[in-house]
């Protein structure tokens, strides 16, 4: 676990393991309880390892996610891969986190909008998500 | 140089073309300005200060974004291009060297210095610009050239009386041609991808929020996003994914907002999911089905006044008629059924592995209720009382 202190206030960020089933989810809660319970916590899960996820790891998510809120906090996702992408996306969860390539673009997004690093899927019917066309 | 701009809002004679709901889709908000504002201010910052907007009578402004600080001249639908003919002529007589007309229409984020210098150096009468598909709306036309002016529109500028000098434009262009247009242009202005900017102050990174806009306790709103100015999002609403809400609408509670744009003045119902959407003036466009749909139930998607007053007074009549309706219901409803006594045994015995754990957590809750507040052991016999803010 990474803790970045470059800003006011720190930004914790946790890699999550290969596997996020009922039992990791329930340790890497434990371990991430504490910043969850500081104020405005800012919390990055880097799921950059993780193959296989449960609806534990969902669950865990938005139970993160609920507490930093309430703390006027965030969760943010780093690296999803394309395992955690598509049970996020089953679940639709994926929606309720910004996603972003790495954890260091993460960790810079409480600070600041990069809208270029932000991991956004194209709407149906867009050219590869660019809005706007290119003339040739 | 005194350059002056004339920027019309005339869509073509289709009625689905470039409108939306009736409306010009150059006239809908777009992250909390209209594309005629966006358009507007992007003259200004080129040093454009003169600027007439000539538009048709029947549209409804009241519902378009109320910032604009441009001259307007509104006709009637017969007599738009005698008004630019008019106004080109008011232009040049008042000392103007040069004039840009431009239809919206597309989208085009020209440099027009780069546009003003290639006409000059030219030594053109008229420039137009262009892209590989052709004509992009906007010429640039001597003030001294009134009898190529007067052609011009009056052959709503697809015909030129001598050949114009073509710049080619390679930059960004949305062409706006129908919703979906709008829809891309607004997630592009969200993604920062064009040179418009969402007008609202940035609460949190990616998020803006225009004056007045309330976000309430347990809603979410995810980056990038944007709030129009008294824009309401009710407890456990969800915006997300380059959605836009337009100003004075209203996301009701529970509801998800995903890559969709919520057009001004809107209501939006509760618990319910707009994906891929756009919807206001009571309508709602599918991007991904491709399909319009008119919602006729206020309860799914309204139209909220334009006026204050009206609206206080509507909300008013609600309360009114909530408070009546709910006191008869409490005293008339029938009681109850008292809850079965002998519930199954499963349900009132905890599986044995779990029964330990349950003891525990029992005890602990307990042991912390009591050290937390000590009336808390007499709570059943105490009225309740309730901490308000407290939980951060």
């Amino acid at each position: 676990m990474e803790i970045n202190k470059n800003k006011s206030r720190p930004v914790v960020v946790k890699r999550v393991p290969e596997q996020l089933n009922r039992i990791q989810a329930r340790k890497l809660l434990s371990e991430v309880r504490p910043f969850l319970e500081s104020d405005r916590p800012q919390v990055v899960f880097d799921f950059s390892h993780v193959r296989q996820m449960d609806t534990a790891g969902v669950e865990m998510l938005l139970y993160c996610v609920s507490q930093a809120m309430k703390r006027d906090g965030d969760v943010k996702l780093a690296s999803v891969s394309p395992q955690a992408a598509a049970v996020l996306e089953l679940t639709r969860t994926g929606r309720l986190f910004e996603m972003y390539e790495n954890s260091t673009d993460a960790m810079r997004s409480f600070s600041c909008f990069l809208p270029n690093t932000l991991r956004f899927p194209a709407p149906a019917g867009s050219n590869n998500g660019n809005a706007t066309e290119e003339a040739a | 140089m005194d350059v002056r701009a004339i920027l019309m809002i005339a869509p073509p004679e289709a009625p689905t073309e470039e409108r939306f709901a009736g409306m010009p889709l150059a006239l809908l908000d777009i992250a909390g300005k209209s594309l005629l504002e966006h358009v507007a201010g992007r003259l200004r910052s080129f040093g454009i200060e003169e600027i007439a907007v000539v538009c048709d009578r029947s549209f409804d402004y009241s519902t378009c974004s109320p910032q604009q600080a441009v001259r307007r001249h509104v006709v009637e639908q017969e007599n738009l291009w005698s008004t630019c003919e008019t106004v080109f002529n008011d232009f040049a007589q008042t000392g103007a060297e040069m004039v840009l007309v431009q239809r919206l229409g597309a989208y085009v984020e020209v440099n027009y210095d780069h546009f003003l210098q290639f006409h000059l150096d030219r030594q053109a009468h008229v420039s137009l610009l262009c892209d590989g598909e052709g004509g992009l709306d906007l010429v640039a036309i001597c003030a001294s050239r009134r009898n190529n002016a007067a052609y011009l529109f009056r052959h709503q500028l697809s015909q030129f009386r001598q050949p114009p000098a073509q710049y080619f434009f390679n930059g960004a262009i949305n062409r706006m041609r129908d919703i979906r247009d709008f829809r891309k242009l607004t997630q592009d202005v969200l993604l920062q991808r064009t040179e418009l900017r969402p007008a609202g102050e940035e609460i949190r990174p990616g998020v803006w929020a225009g004056n007045g806009a309330r976000i309430e306790r347990g809603a979410r709103v995810v980056a990038p996003a944007f709030l129009g100015a008294h824009s309401r999002i009710r407890a456990a609403a969800v915006i997300t994914r380059a959605s836009s809400i337009g100003h004075h609408a209203e996301i009701d509670c529970g509801t998800i907002v995903e890559a969709s744009s919520v057009l001004p003045y809107s209501y939006l119902g509760a618990a319910l999911e707009l994906a891929n959407s756009v919807a206001g003036f009571s309508r709602l466009v599918n991007l991904e089905r491709n399909v319009e749909v008119e919602i006729a139930d206020r309860k799914l998607l309204g139209l909220r006044s334009a006026s204050a007053s009206r609206r206080a007074l509507e909300s008013a009549a609600l309360f009114a008629r909530f408070v009546p309706v709910e006191m008869i219901r409490s005293i008339f409803a029938p009681r109850r059924q008292p809850l079965p006594t002998d519930e199954p045994a499963g349900i009132r015995t905890l599986p044995s592995t779990l029964q330990g754990v349950a003891e525990v957590e029992e005890r602990r809750k307990e042991r912390e209720r009591v050290q937390a507040s000590p009336s808390a052991a007499f709570e059943n016999q105490l009225i309740v009382v309730r901490r308000y803010g407290g939980d951060q």
